[in-house]
């Protein structure tokens, strides 16, 4: 089994900066290793918290500088997207299955990701936009 | 070795909410193993991250909320201790040795956060009263 996500138009929420963090942490998520590898897991988890953490700070800056009126509710989204990252990632990755499971998640959890929160801010940043 | 922190007095920066949230940091670093013990470290530095994180946004809301005049200084500082975190916590710990560094590291890393950095604002907030 070989799981990766490829980043594509599709993805894009039309703001240069977050689309190149969006590539950054599906580069970190498909380095998730499939087979036990303590090590290369750990590493790899600590990679994605940090860009995690990097990436939702500008996101809350840029939300609060354009006035986002949502920006309350998905800061509280962001903080829940880090508990569920928490949660499967401090359990056992001791079979293959286990490995693979954990990166379906972490797939399913960027994609939900952009999809709900970002796109709508997407929108949002659009209408803000001069024309 | 048995390395630990325990939160004490003169630690507390007088605000309830964030001096229990230093005492659980304290916890977990105190977790950290000093084995070899990949899973074990695993855990201990999500969970690291995780309280971390959350600790970081309380503070920022406490401080826009008393109006800190250093607040952008300060969330600077915040990220810069998430990346020296991260960066700590990529090293190899395939040694006792390596794991005993890093959990030094990881309690000197608390304690300079509040030791020096959160008196300040205790500092601001008690001259605002």
């Amino acid at each position: 089994m070989n799981h990766k996500i490829a980043w594509n138009a599709d993805f894009s929420v039309g703001i240069d900066k977050l689309d190149l963090q969006h590539q950054t942490l599906f580069d970190i998520i498909n380095g998730i290793p499939e087979e036990v590898n303590e090590q290369r897991v750990r590493t790899t988890i600590v990679r994605l918290f940090k860009y995690t953490h990097e990436h939702f700070a500008l996101e809350e800056e840029e939300m609060r500088k354009m006035g986002y009126p949502r920006l309350e509710e998905h800061a509280k989204i962001h903080e829940d997207l880090i508990a569920r990252l928490t949660e499967v990632s401090t359990l056992p990755l001791d079979t293959d299955q286990a490995n693979q499971e954990f990166k379906s998640f972490a797939i399913d959890w960027i994609v939900d990701h952009i999809q709900t929160i970002d796109m709508d801010y997407a929108r949002f940043h659009k209408t803000k936009e001069p024309s | 070795m048995n390395l630990r922190i325990d939160w004490n007095e003169t630690y507390s920066i007088g605000i309830p909410e964030l001096d229990a949230q230093h005492q659980l940091l304290f916890n977990i670093a105190n977790s950290i193993p000093e084995t070899v013990d990949e899973k074990k470290a695993r855990t201990c530095i999500v969970r690291l991250f995780k309280y971390a994180r959350e600790h970081f946004t309380a503070e920022e809301d406490e401080m826009r909320r008393v109006g800190y005049p250093k607040l952008d200084e300060h969330i600077r500082i915040h990220d810069a201790l998430i990346s020296n975190l991260s960066d700590v916590a990529m090293a190899p710990l395939d040694t006792e040795e390596a794991n005993i560094a890093f959990k030094k590291f990881a309690l000197h890393w608390i304690v300079d956060h509040i030791m020096i950095r959160d008196k300040d604002i205790a500092r601001h907030i008690a001259q605002q009263r």
